[in-house]
Parts: C-alpha cells; structure tokens; sequence
C-alpha cells in the first residue's frame, strides 16, 4: 500500500515535464556553453548584419526609409549589444536612434538609457533624451539630460567615436563621402546649449539661462547670436533692461532675420517708455514674418541624432 | 458520425487548407516573386534535366555550366530517379510555361509530403483529429518557405514518406507499403547527400531497437513472414535498390579523379576527395539557424530561412508537459536530442570525434539542413504526442476534469502574459491564444468532437497566426520576377558566336571562386586574365594549323594568355596526347600559306553546319581544302569522345581545357558525343524501375482497397 507522499511522487516523477527536465540537465552538464557561444555568435551576427548602406538609407533619407531594413538593424544591434560588453553603449544609441525613428519613443528612450548606463560618458544618449523630452514639451527632464549632455568629457566621446566598429560600419555605409563625426560632435553640442537655454526658458529658470547664455558666449560657441539672444532674453526677465538691450542686439547684429531679438528689443523700449522706437521694432518683426522669417524657432528644430 | 463521412470531412479540409496555403504564397506560386538562392539553381537544373529528358537525351553532361561539366553532380542535387519530375513535363506537354509548371510541382510535391505526413500520424494515433493537426501544423511551418530558396524540400518530403513506408509496413506488412519504401529509400540514396538520411536513419533504428526490444522480434517475424510470401517482389526491390546505387557510387568515385573540381566548396580541406569540406564550414549549424530565427521573434519581419512553427504547437508542448511519459515521448525526445548532441560541432565533444573517425563526415556541411529535414517535422510529431498524452489524462477520470480546465487558464494565461511581456507579439498570435484556450476548454469539458465545428475551430486556431506571418512575408517579398533564371533558353541549339562585343574594360579583373566546373577549366580561369579567356571563348568552334605539345606539368599560363590575346594560329596540346605517328599526319595535306591568325567559326556556312546538338554531343559537317585543327571550345572530359566520317579518331585536349581533333581535308562529318553506354545503362534503367515501382505502389494499393472493400461487404 502506497503512502499518499509514495504516490504524490510517482505522480510527479512520472510526468513529461521530469523527462524535459533531465534532459536539459544532461545536456547542459555536458555542453560547454563557453565555446559554443564563441562560435555561434560571430556567425549568427554576420548573417543578421544589415547591407552595407543601411545607415545611409535612413539618416540621408530622413522619413523615407525601408522598414525592413531599419528592422535588420535594430536585430542586429540588438545582437550586438547583448553578446559584446564593449560596444554595448554604441549599439543601445544605435537602437534608441532606430527606434525613434520607426516612431516608438518608449523604446528609444529605454535603449537610450541602457546606454548611459553602460557608458556614463558617452554623449549622444543624454543629447537624444534631452531632444526626445523637449520634443515632448517635457521641458525639466529636457533640461536634466542637456545639462548632463554639455557636462559630459568630450574627448572620451570622440574618443569612443573612433574606436567603436559601430561607428565605423556607420561610416562606411555612407557611400558618397564620409559622415563627420568630429563636427556632428560640436554641432551637437552647439544645440544641446540651445535646448538647454530654451528649456531653463520656458521653464522660467531665468537666472540660470542667463549663466548658461553667458557661459555659452564666453565659450565661444555662438556663432549666429543665438545665446546673446537667450542672454537678452534672461535679462529681460529679471528685468536688467540694459543688458537685455545689450545682448538683443548683439543677436540681432548676427542674424537680422532674428524676428525674436527685434520684438524683445522693442518690449525694452516699450518698458522704457520709447514707444514710437519700439513700434517700429515691432513693425520690422511683422515685416521678417511676412517674410518668412520665424525667428529663433528654426534653431529649436531638433531630432534626435546617432554623431 | 460514421467512418465515411469522418474521412470525407478530413479530405475536405486537406485540400482546403492546401488552398488557403496556396492563397498564402501566391506571389510565388504566380511567379511574381523570384526564386532566390539555391532554389533558382535547382530551378535551372531541373529544367535542364526535364527539358533533355522531353527530347529523349539523359543529359550526362552539362554543356552551359562553366564552358561544360559532368552533369552528374547536378544530376545527384536534384535526385533524378524522382519519377515526380514528370509531373513538370505533363504540365509543360499541356502548354504551361516552364515556371509556374516548376512551381506548381513544387508546391504539389511538398502538399505530397504533408499527406504522407497526415498518414503517418494517422498510423500512430489512431486519431483523424490529432493527425489533422499534425498535417495543419507542418503545413504552415516555415518548411513551405524553402520551397522558395533552398532544394530542402527534395528530402523532407521523401524523408517523410520514406517514415510513413516504414511505420505502415512494419504495422501491416503489404506490397505496396513495401515498394513505397522502395521507391522513397531510392530517391533519398539518388541524391548527393544521401548521408543526411543515412544519420537519422540509423540512429532511428538504434534508438528504436534500444527502446523497443520487446517488440523487435515481433516485427522481424512479420517481415519475414512477407519476405517468404513476396520472395520475387522483394529480390526483384532489393536488385532495383543495389542497381540505384551505382550512379551514386560512380559518382563518388569520379569525384576523387580530379576532373571536376568544387574550389568554393573544398575550401582548403586536406582530403583529396574533391567533395570534402573543411572543419571550418561547418560554422553554421542547427544552433547558429536557432540563434538567428530567435531574432525574429517580432513575426512581422519573418523572412526566409527562419525557423518558424505555428505558436500554437508550443501551448501543446506546455499542456503535454503533464502528462505521463511513455516509450513513444522518450523515443522521440531521444531521437531529437540525441541527434543534435551529435551534429553540433562546437561545444559538444561527439562531433569532433565522428569527424575524425567517421569518413562520410567529411563529405558534407550545413548542418543545419537538419533542422528542415527532420528537426521540424520530428517538433510535429513530438506536439502530437503532448497532445495525445494530455488528452489520455483529461479522459482518465471526470473528477479531473475542473482541475485540467484551470490549467488549461494557467497555461494560456502564463503564454498570455509571456507573449504580451515580449512586447512584438502579432495580432493573430493573441487572437490564437484566446481561440486555443476556448478550443482546449471544450476538448476538457468533452463539448467538442471531430465534426464540421470541431474541424473549423481547430483549423482556424492554428491558421490564424501563419496566415498574419506569411502576409508580412509577401509584404516584404517585394522583389518582382525579374528572369534571373539562368537557363531560360532552349537547350536544343548550339550558338556558335558570342556576339557581345568585349574590351578590357568591360571585363572585371577579380575572379570569385568557381562552385563547381572542371578541374582543368578551373586551372585555366584561374591563370588567365578575365579579358583574354572572354576573348579566347567568344566563338565555340576555332580551326587552327599548328600545334604546340607541353609537358602536362609544365604548363604555363603566360603561354595560354598569349595565344588566346594574339589569336594565334596554333593550339597547345599535352604530351600525353601524341604518339610517335599522330593521326594527324594521315589527315591530307597541310595548309601551304596557313593565316596568321586562327579561323574562328562566327556561323554556319556552306563549309561548316551543325547537323545535331544536344546536351551529350554535337554532329557537324566540315568542308576544307586542307586539313585543320578542329578546336571545340567546350571542356575536355575523358569521357568524351570524337569520330571523323563514323569512325572513331583521337581526341586531345586543346589549350588547357578544351578539346579538339584532326579534320581532314574535304567533307567530314565530324561528331563529338560525352558517355559510355554504360553510364545511360546506370542513369535510365532505376528511372525506368522508379516509374514501375511508382505503378505498382497505386496498383496495389487499389488492388489492397478493393479487397479491403470486398472483405467489408
């Protein structure tokens, strides 16, 4: 006579799943996973790399990309990034990029993330999160990740720009000339600070924006008056109407089609009580709309961006 | 319902589904998508045989592939003693263009194979319902896409028939059962990799002897018992099977003869044995094709070469994982497991030591193949018998019946959250969750039976996902038909001049290594520049005055490139190819102000006609004042062979490939013809019984019905 314990245990020993069971084990005893792995691999990610012109396809086309072949990329990356610790960084920016481009931000900045967090250094992540953010009018996480984006060392980025074979497959994919990291580099800094400068903007951090607008020129970074803009901008706000006045000018010395400086500039004048000099600021801002001219919102067109 | 109708049902729904199947790939099946890969070479191949074959010709040599080669190795990728091919020239006969004949075969011969799949499942359950399944499963399992890039589908399907052969004779040994083996085992051998179907041939029987001992003596006694009864039958099968052998024999045998060579292939293995391949191809086996499938877990990308089985064949293998393990679950996990341990080369330590010890190892690659030949087709028969061990415990006892209902919710809801949890599941794969989990509740509760609604359900619950995935498929497949079929042209006329107009430029410097040609071409391409070997070749017929005899070892291709780019008026023979008196002495007088340059034949004349040409050989007429050298641009082989006015005169071989021979003075008839007698003897005749074999399995097979209807009235 079987005790119930006896026959709770035929039961269970008899059961298909115990014959899985100790059949993975055996086999698991015996494989080694170390050189299978090593092997397996390499060829698996050579058949799942994308053509050669991948990259080209959706950066120089923009919106018009293959689905497919974006598609391959990110199973490559993916790949890529799961069984190669060193270009885990690369290959997750990769995949951010990609993703947002097929639309499916959670995912970007999931990937994105992931590559922070598998190099605190690199750049672009904390750029592509800021632009992700500010294009969802999440203007304090935008701000967060353009102020750790401008924070970042740059030589240890463009140091990983030139090592990493992601980058390189990168720049051979483009067929016709070569991608310029190094100045994809500097412009991507250039308008992480005119993000950040608009995201301390409307979020009316005024006396920050006026140390990031200032820091900015002193850096020399600005070359079309887009942070004496902000400058005049701060200033305006905390109500220096003098500088405002200053650094309005000053943008709008180096882009008169800067609609923006010349309304702010007329505001001044206005606050001054100098109302027929401010109505004519204000008539020439009309005039540059007419035109066509949107003033500082062409600068604050940003995508995210792989270099 | 009665057996008739429940057979009747059954028939419906097969060819149904076929439809819905071909519905799936019309694009291919209309030809709007092109072949890709290995399938256009077989497309290419078999339209070369079957076209020959329509004209009265075996093609034993391939006059297009390559400046010419032994057809044979072609002739063993396709496995020419597959009576089916016929099907392509009836189709053809009725006016049907080539492609969608080749296609629509292709798609009727894989249908075959589900059937005999349905068949054999039937045998071993017992159950029209499960084997249905079975038959559902398999259909749209990826191994209907490689129909449309490999030639895979030329073994999986006699492999399963072969299975079904065996399981219906050893069950109940009759004549037909036994000739179909025959006639399946045949085909399998016909093929240049016959090893594949050996391995898992073996080690089934060895599985099946370790684990079914009690029942082997048994079976052996009923095979002898027909073996007594059918002595003429069976030495006549077993003469027919020892005579299909030879052309796979002759065939490995040629190869170690270095006439042919496979330098893509070979690679840099050691062996002399031209179809060994090195370690090093063997990188991508059974886990690299998993490995690469799992990255397409996101079905909508599903494309080519992926593994892929319908979804709802994994709630079956989770609902089986309860119920009791018997012999047939062991022998097939056995069997599948066993099988990869053994074919895995990195990780596992039994491949190694078979590629040391076991020869035939050596001889083939692409491991991966078994997961197409067998691997899925084993997965069907496995999720069928999880099926039948889960069904054997819901019908154990009533009581069971509410706690096998809250399982079947577990089980659903667990794959529910799993599949929602990957976040790239389709559609369709949520619906088939819900339509399973209403499916298998009925089947526990005992509401559904194999009726109309039963059929619909089921059908519906396994197609609704394959049919998404194979929608994205087509979506994808957006490469029209562009011909790139290499052998669309007629096989009956030979073009004597290549009228493209060649410079240096327009001829690229890099030479991709050959898959297969001859040897001696091999050595030839390989030497001489690309411009002067396309110069050299443009026309198929050159005569010549002079001859210039080389030692065979001291070959060199500066003199072959010289004499192909000056057009020079001589040709370079070997050594080994003159006698003391060569014939050419007794062939008239020699040209006394012979040209500079050698005469190249740009078309047919009133001095030179082409009386007949075929794959196997070329009659001319030859009209000359003096005698010539008569070179023909097409490789040597020693199976070649030339006669001038019928009788027969040497043959050499000519600037380090080709062929030529003496032409006398005034009008020759001069014929070149490839093969001995004994090589059509070898080819026709296992075609010839493979047909016969095919007629006796349907008349006996009838004969078997009717006899079983007589013993029913």
């Amino acid at each position: 006579m079987l005790t119930p314990w006896v026959k709770c245990l035929k039961f269970i020993l008899t059961r298909t799943i115990v014959l899985y069971m100790a059949c993975s084990f055996i086999v698991w005893k015996l494989l080694d996973t170390h050189e299978l792995m090593n092997n397996a691999v390499p060829t698996t990610l050579s058949r799942l790399t994308p053509p050669i012109d991948y990259f080209n396809e959706f950066v120089d086309r923009q919106d018009h990309y293959d689905h497919f072949k974006l598609m391959d990329c990110i199973y490559y990356h993916k790949a890529v990034a799961q069984f190669y610790p060193i270009q885990k960084s690369e290959s997750y920016g990769m995949l951010g990029f990609c993703y947002e481009r097929l639309g499916q931000q959670a995912q970007a900045v999931d990937s994105y993330k992931q590559a922070i967090a598998a190099n605190p250094d690199y750049f672009w992540p904390y750029y592509d999160l800021g632009v992700i953010f500010y294009n969802q009018a999440k203007y304090a996480q935008a701000e967060d990740y353009f102020h750790q984006a401008i924070a970042r060392d740059p030589v240890r980025t463009i140091v990983l720009l030139n090592r990493s074979k992601v980058y390189n497959d990168v720049k051979l994919s483009k067929q016709d000339g070569r991608y310029d990291f190094l100045a994809g580099f500097k412009q991507g800094r250039v308008t992480a600070y005119i993000l950040l400068m608009d995201c301390l903007y409307k979020t009316g951090s005024y006396a920050q924006l006026w140390k990031a607008a200032t820091n900015g020129i002193d850096e020399g970074v600005d070359t079309q008056g887009v942070f004496y803009y902000y400058a005049g901008l701060a200033a305006f706000n905390l109500k220096s109407f003098p500088n405002a006045i200053f650094f309005l000018q000053n943008a709008a010395q180096r882009d008169p089609t800067n609609a923006d400086a010349y309304y702010y500039l007329g505001q001044c004048l206005r606050v001054a009580g100098k109302e027929d000099m401010a109505g004519m600021f204000l008539a020439k801002v009309a005039g540059l709309h007419h035109q066509g001219y949107t003033g500082i919102k062409k600068y604050l067109e940003a995508r995210v961006s792989f270099f | 319902m009665s057996k008739e109708n429940s057979q009747r049902l059954t028939v419906f729904w097969i060819f149904f589904t076929f439809a819905i199947w071909i519905f799936a790939f019309r694009g291919f099946l209309t030809s709007k998508f092109e072949l890709t890969s290995d399938a256009l070479s077989y497309y290419d191949h078999v339209k070369f045989f079957i076209e020959n074959l329509g004209r009265g010709v075996f093609p034993l040599w391939d006059p297009y592939w390559y400046n010419g080669s032994p057809n044979d190795f072609f002739l063993r990728r396709i496995g020419p003693l597959n009576p089916f091919y016929a099907v392509v020239l009836l189709f053809k006969t009725v006016g049907i263009p080539y492609v969608l004949s080749y296609l629509w075969f292709l798609a009727g011969y894989y249908w075959s194979g589900m059937i005999a799949f349905y068949l054999l499942a039937m045998r071993i359950y017992q159950n029209r319902f499960i084997a249905y399944a079975g038959y559902l499963i398999l259909l749209f399992s990826a191994l209907g896409t490689r129909l449309f890039d490999s030639y895979m589908m030329f073994v999986t399907v006699p492999l399963i028939w072969f299975f079904y052969f065996l399981t219906a004779f050893t069950q109940t040994p009759r004549k037909h059962f036994f000739l179909g083996m025959t006639l399946s085992f045949m085909i399998l051998m016909g093929t240049y990799i016959p090893l594949f179907f050996l391995i898992i041939l073996g080690l089934f029987s060895l599985l099946f002897l370790l684990l079914y001992f009690d029942r082997v003596p048994g079976i052996f006694r009923a095979y002898i018992g027909f073996f007594k009864k059918n002595k003429i039958l069976v030495l006549l099968s077993f003469l027919v099977l020892v005579l299909s052998f030879f052309p796979i024999i002759s065939f490995f045998h040629d190869s170690t003869r270095g006439q042919v060579v496979l330098p893509l292939r070979h690679g840099d293995a050691a062996a002399g044995q031209v179809l060994t391949v090195p370690h090093q191809t063997l990188d991508w086996g059974v886990v690299e094709d998993l490995m690469f499938s799992y990255y397409f877990s996101d079905l909508r990308l599903y494309k080519l070469a992926v593994v892929y089985v319908p979804f709802f064949s994994v709630i079956l293998i989770v609902l089986g994982l309860i119920g009791r393990i018997n012999r047939r679950a062991v022998f097939m996990l056995l069997l599948g497991v066993v099988l990869f341990c053994c074919i895995v080369p990195y990780g596992l330590p039994f491949f190694n030591f078979f590629y040391k010890h076991v020869f035939f190892l050596k001889l083939f690659r692409n491991l991966h193949f078994f997961i197409w030949f067998f691997f899925i087709p084993l997965f069907v028969l496995l999720v069928l018998e999880h099926w039948k061990m889960f069904t054997e415990t819901a019908l154990a006892g009533n009581r069971r019946k509410w706690f096998l209902l809250f399982y079947v919710l577990c089980v659903h809801l667990i794959i529910l959250v799993f599949v929602w949890w990957r976040k790239d599941a389709i559609l369709s794969t949520y619906l088939m969750i819900s339509l399973s989990f209403i499916f298998w509740s009925l089947l526990v509760l005992r509401c559904l039976r194999a009726n109309g609604w039963g059929f619909i359900l089921l059908t519906l619950t396994v197609l609704v996902q394959p049919m998404e995935v194979y929608h994205y498929f087509s979506l994808e497949e957006t490469v029209p038909h562009t011909k790139r079929y290499f052998y669309d042209f007629s096989f009956s006329s030979l073009k004597l001049k290549d009228t493209a107009l060649i410079t240096p430029e327009d001829v690229p410097a890099d030479k991709p290594a050959l898959y297969y040609a001859s040897g001696d071409y091999n050595f030839v391409y390989q030497n001489v520049s690309n411009y002067a070997l396309r110069k050299y070749l443009l026309n198929k017929f050159i005569l010549v005055d002079h001859l210039e005899p080389v030692d065979r070892g001291q070959m060199e291709a500066s003199l072959l490139e010289r004499i192909f780019l000056a057009d020079a008026n001589a040709a370079i023979i070997f050594n080994d190819g003159l006698r003391p008196k060569d014939p050419g002495d007794d062939a008239g007088p020699f040209d006394p102000d012979p040209p500079p340059n050698a005469q190249r034949i740009d078309g047919v004349s009133e001095a030179f006609k082409v009386l007949a040409f075929d794959a196997n050989h070329v009659r001319l007429t030859i009209d000359m004042p003096y005698k010539k050298f008569l070179i023909y641009n097409d490789n040597y082989d020693p199976y070649w062979r030339v006669s001038i006015n019928h009788h027969r005169a040497r043959l050499y071989e000519v600037n380090g490939a080709f062929k030529g021979t003496w032409v006398p003075a005034g009008r020759s008839v001069v014929e070149f013809s490839y093969g001995c007698w004994w090589q059509y003897v070898m080819n026709v005749l296992p075609l010839v019984f493979a047909l016969i074999i095919l007629g006796g399995i349907i008349w006996y097979a009838r004969l078997s019905q009717t006899e079983a209807e007589a013993d029913k009235c």
